[in-house]
């Protein structure tokens, strides 16, 4: 390496650098034990890639290396104080320059020949530092030993101590001729030596400096030049003592043109982030020009504080996730705290997932006139019925999880509410329009006299006054959304086995849902008449002509369960409630295990993973009951029951990786389904990747099959119609990416091909006439990105679509239509000034074939400019012109200007 | 014929002796805090992790839920910190003067530290991506299901992705995403999605410094040690 540097500065040395020089003074001397600054100064208008320095004790045949830092117009060197020797010290600099020049000082033909010299005087006694004995020096060769640990002159804390040295680049080092002292003290026996790395983990150290010497020789016999180094432990600090901020400011201004619309959007980030020793606070504030108060706000703004990871608060908008059943991972605006002890855990959460919105800002969109509910009265005044619409209630959200992390096991018990505030949402509100006109109006043709308009709530009224009429405007049980509340229960329980390396973990869930709570909570007399139609002081009792309790009624003492009214507070009971009866009493007294496994309105599951070097594996039972409901994860599927087998290997290292995956899929929970819609899903993958710069291969085989269990046609009408459903879905992927080099220029192709056929299993046995509606389609792509010595890359992108439509002709006979894609992109980059500047710029290109041809042509280009240190600004444009038979025009355009600030 | 004999003998005694020869030590812990576990190579099995453990060439690394691990190889103090939920296997082969580092990483998040002076390759690896070292100080942040993320913090890495060929090069101030359909993707890094590191932040001092101004105007100091 040496020799090729000494080559190099001698190759340059012949290129005038004009102007270009480094200046150095040498220190008069220096002292054994005090740290030796060598500045240098480089003159040069020119950008310094490198700067290194290089040190040896004279005598010595091999030179140390550091890297220079700058400080200010100076390059700096330190040559720690322990590492000097009297024997003097011999140092050069070489600078590596933007234009491939380099600078070395001292200016002459080979500085590692002709080093600087300074000579390096005894270390200073000051009679209270401990006098290590020297070894002989005379004779000891310099070895390259490097110190992994701790940092010669660092400080650090009584916790962290490590003492760790290097004898990789230390050939032929006798073992047994190691010695570790630490303050003087031989600790050698208490040290791990192997494989070239000294490593001793003191039990106790005092505060204050403290010495290192490490003495050694070779197998012949000669000494290495002993390494000594010193570092101060300091007491642990309970004041913060450290501060570090962080952060960004970001801004955002677009402007895009949609058909004959202009969307002008502006947006302020600011993300800022401080620590110090024991906490951690985040702040990230958003507005935003979307924000709309007829909407779900886009603002944000949170604030959350991490205590030493036991405490965790958050403040504002965050998203937390606790499990899919409750809270997954959706935005919450209030306040968050989880306290983990690492054994104990309490999480608390409480906020709105939704804030009241009174209207949508359109005619219309707060009141509506029910005209086909317009009456007389006995006077034959006419009565208007208004109704709301266009309103969101506020929603409030509460869950509490309490878990232990005992030994191997862990258990976990959670409470979630979610419920609407009916009274966030106001019968009259200001703004609000809308459209009367008597068309509407399916009692009379005519409106009695009332002019056909727009109008606000107090306008109506005062029109419906003139003609002696009334508005009927009921204070609740509008036709918009249903005010909702809904609890879940759960708990969960895992324990890891084998060495960590298997888990298994399961969790049950059961909700309560209402669907509409406008009228409360119900009476104990409610509840009596709930199931049937007597108030008789038994819930679900039939009676016959004759006043006798029929058979099958299951005669519950009305008195015997809890009153509704006691816990209004946690759920509000009443007729919409889903379950009305979570468990039926019926089922649950001949299989009760199965009653409550198979409760509509619970979710579980059980899982086991196993995670070893070249195996992992999971086996899933999953089921959602369909009266499931969680209004804080919204999206979580229902009524489905799955069985998932998964594993993956990898052999070669890591190079060859193979995936199978089974998973079955039905709706059969309830016993009442008949005919399950079955899902069988068979994926098979195999991933090949040598390494880097060598081709990699994809290949992913996934069979679906669908069964809705109907075995026979169905009578509809007079006429038999075949809805049975018996299909194969098959998936195949491939991908080769191919990387290769023509000169200097680097490239990678990479190409894809997938394909998706179906299958009517039942083809030969359907009704004349029947239409199979799948398609099938196929995709091709490639693409080549290639990199260039210039700071240019550039991608180039082909790729065609087809989908074969079928379409049933009016004889029923069957042909496909088809449509397909094909796009071409290419896209590049270039930097300037050391990537201070990069332009970019795309051409697309995408013609759709088939029923509506259309033709799209694109271009968009950008700038980036590192303006200054932790500044940036983008702007970017885009342009898509639309050619259709008719026409060509414009499609979209737009432009983006940003400019973000990190601190 | 006899030869070919001799030659698939030596290979397949070659192939049997080679897990029991010994791993060659390539970096040793220098941090362990919380929960994690070792599976040396040639053993089965996790046991705890200790600090000034010399590891191997195919060591595997597990942090638990609070688990935090730093160690250095041994050939240019090049650092690697791991955090919480990690899984890794620590490699390396030892050459003339350096060692060729890769990092396999299948889950969790680590920070790599190269020193400017470093020797060798270095490679992180994940089922989806590989970075390549150019640079010195970046986080990254594998997830199984979604992909990968590379956050820049010095220098410069070049993030490929093994499914599609992809690739591109990650600065300081740059956040790479490698996905799992192939595509690598460059942004501003967000400050907020840089990990903590537990490593940093160490206090310098344990004094509390308090000026004191007395009633003719001279200042004192007070200083407070803490215990």
């Amino acid at each position: 390496m040496k020799r090729i540097l000494i080559i190099t500065i001698l190759f340059n040395l012949l290129h005038p650098i004009s102007g270009s020089t480094l200046f150095h003074e040498q220190p008069f001397e220096a002292r054994i034990g005090e740290d030796l600054v060598l500045d240098v100064i480089p003159i040069t208008d020119i950008d310094i890639l490198e700067a290194k320095g290089y040190y040896r004790i004279k005598g010595n045949l091999s030179y140390q290396e550091l890297t220079l830092v700058q400080t200010g117009a100076n390059w700096r060197m330190q040559i720690n104080g322990s590492l000097l020797s009297e024997k003097g010290i011999e140092y050069c600099f070489v600078f590596n320059l933007a234009n491939g020049a380099i600078l070395a000082a001292p200016e002459v033909e080979n500085p590692f020949d002709q080093p600087f010299f300074i000579a390096v005087k005894p270390k200073k006694s000051n009679g209270q530092e401990k006098v290590i004995e020297k070894p002989v020096f005379n004779e000891s060769i310099y070895a390259d030993v490097l110190i992994l640990s701790p940092d010669p002159g660092s400080e650090i804390d009584k916790r962290d101590i490590i003492i760790a040295a290097s004898l990789f680049n230390v050939s032929n080092v006798d073992s047994s001729s190691i010695r570790l002292r630490v303050n003087g003290n031989d600790v050698t026996k208490k040290a791990e030596i192997s494989g070239g790395i000294i490593a001793y983990t003191p039990e106790k150290m005092a505060t204050g400096k403290q010495t290192v010497e490490i003495t050694l020789s070779t197998l012949d016999g000669k000494n290495i030049t002993p390494v000594r180094w010193s570092f101060n432990v300091r007491k642990g600090s309970i004041i913060p003592s450290q501060f570090k901020y962080d952060g960004a400011m970001t801004t955002k201004i677009s402007s895009d043109l949609v058909g004959d619309q202009f969307l002008n959007i502006s947006e302020f980030n600011v993300k800022a982030r401080v620590e110090v020793e024991y906490a951690n606070i985040r702040i990230n504030y958003r507005n935003t020009s979307r924000e709309n108060p007829y909407k779900q706000p886009l603002n944000r703004s949170s604030f959350n504080v991490n205590f030493m990871k036991y405490l965790n608060v958050k403040f504002g908008d965050f998203y937390e996730s606790i499990n899919p059943y409750t809270l997954d991972g959706r935005r919450v605006r209030g306040v968050s705290v989880d306290l983990d002890l690492r054994f104990f855990r309490v999480q608390v959460i409480r906020g709105q997932l939704n804030r009241p919105v009174q209207r949508l800002n359109k005619i219309d969109g707060g009141y509506s006139l029910l005209g086909n509910k317009t009456t007389i009265d006995s006077l034959v005044r006419p009565i208007f019925t208004l109704d709301r619409k266009g309103y969101t209630f506020e929603r409030e959200l509460a869950l509490t999880r309490f878990s232990l992390n005992l030994f191997n096991y862990h258990f976990g018990v959670y409470f979630m509410k979610a419920i609407d505030d009916i009274n966030s949402v106001d019968q009259f509100i200001s703004g609000a329009i809308f459209f009367v006109d008597s068309a509407d109006v399916t009692y009379n043709d005519s409106l009695y006299n009332i002019p056909i308009g727009k109008y606000s709530y107090d306008e109506f009224l005062t029109a419906v006054e003139k003609v002696n009429g009334t508005i009927l405007f009921p204070t609740k049980h509008w036709n918009g959304y249903k005010p909702h509340d809904n609890i879940v229960v759960g708990l969960d329980f895992g324990r890891v086995m084998d060495k960590n390396r298997m888990k298994f973990d399961f969790s049950w869930n059961m909700s309560l849902f209402n669907r509409d709570i406008w009228d409360g909570v119900m009476t104990r007399a409610q509840l009596d008449t709930a199931l049937d139609d007597s108030l008789d002081g038994l819930i679900a009792t039939m009676y016959d002509d004759d006043g006798k309790i029929t058979e099958g009624s299951l005669n519950i003492d009305t008195m015997s369960i809890l009153n509704p009214s006691d816990y209004e507070q946690i759920f509000i009971m009443n007729i919409n409630m889903l379950p009305l009866l979570p468990i039926d009493p019926v089922s649950f007294e001949t299989n009760p295990i199965s009653t409550i496994i198979n409760m509509p309105s619970s979710a579980f599951h059980f899982r086991l993973s196993g995670n070893y070097r070249y195996n992992k594996f999971t086996i899933q039972y999953r089921q959602i009951g369909p009266e499931f409901v969680s209004l804080a994860n919204p999206y979580l599927t229902n009524n489905v029951r799955e069985f998932t087998i998964s594993d993956r290997l990898s052999l070669l290292d890591n190079k060859l990786m193979l995936n199978v995956m089974y998973r079955y899929q039905d709706d059969k929970i309830l016993a009442t389904v008949k005919e399950p819609l079955k899902t069988k899903n068979l994926s098979f993958g195999i991933t090949f990747i040598p390494g880097p710069n060598t081709p990699s291969y994809v290949i992913n085989f996934q069979s679906i099959g669908k069964n809705n269990s109907q075995d026979e046609f169905e009578r509809v009408g007079d006429e038999l119609v075949d809805f049975r459903e018996d299909s194969k879905t098959i998936n195949t992927f491939f991908s080769i990416t191919y990387p290769f080099s023509t000169g200097r220029l680097k490239h990678n192709l990479n190409l894809n091909v997938n394909s998706l056929s179906n299958e009517d299993m039942l083809a030969g046995d359907r009704l004349k006439g029947y239409f199979f509606q799948k398609s099938d389609s196929k995709t091709i792509s490639t693409a080549l990105s290639t990199k260039y010595t210039l700071p240019l890359r550039s991608v180039f992108n082909v790729s065609r679509t087809a989908i074969q439509v079928p379409i049933q002709n009016d004889d029923g006979s069957i042909t496909f239509n088809e449509l397909s894609w094909t796009s071409v992109n290419t896209k590049g980059s270039y930097s300037f000034w050391n990537n201070r500047l990069k332009v970019t710029g795309g051409l697309s290109y995408l013609s759709n074939k088939g029923t509506t041809p259309i033709t799209l042509f694109g271009f968009n280009s950008g700038v980036e400019i590192n303006i200054l240190n932790g500044m940036k600004a983008f702007l970017t444009g885009h342009m898509q012109m639309r050619r259709t038979e008719k026409e060509t025009g414009l499609n979209t355009s737009g432009v983006l200007f940003s400019l973000r600030y990190n601190f | 014929m006899k030869i070919l004999k001799h030659i698939f003998i030596g290979f397949i005694i070659t192939l049997l002796i080679a897990p029991l020869q010994s791993a060659s030590k390539i970096a040793v812990t220098t941090k362990v805090s919380g929960k994690v576990s070792i599976e040396a190579v040639g053993n089965s099995g996790f046991s705890k992790l200790k600090t000034g453990t010399i590891l191997s060439d195919g060591d595997r690394i597990k942090t638990g839920a609070d688990g935090f691990v730093v160690f250095i190889y041994i050939d240019d103090k090049s650092m690697i910190k791991v955090k919480e939920k990690t899984e890794i296997m620590v490699k390396g082969t030892r050459t003339t003067g350096s060692i060729s580092k890769q990092i396999n990483i299948d889950i969790g998040t680590l920070r790599a530290q190269v020193n400017k002076q470093r020797k060798g390759d270095f490679v992180v690896q994940s089922p989806t991506s590989v970075a390549s070292v150019k640079g010195t100080d970046f986080w990254m942040i594998i997830n199984p299901d979604f992909g990968d993320i590379l956050i820049g913090l010095e220098g410069l890495v070049n993030l490929t992705n093994l499914l599609s060929g992809e690739s591109t090069d990650v600065g300081a101030g740059m956040t790479g995403t490698s996905s799992m359909d192939g595509s690598v993707d460059l942004s501003e890094t967000n400050p907020d999605d840089i990990p903590d590191d537990p490593d940093s932040g160490s206090p310098a001092g344990t004094q509390i410094e308090i000026e004191l101004e007395g009633p003719d105007g001279e200042i004192k100091t007070l200083l407070i040690d803490i215990q």
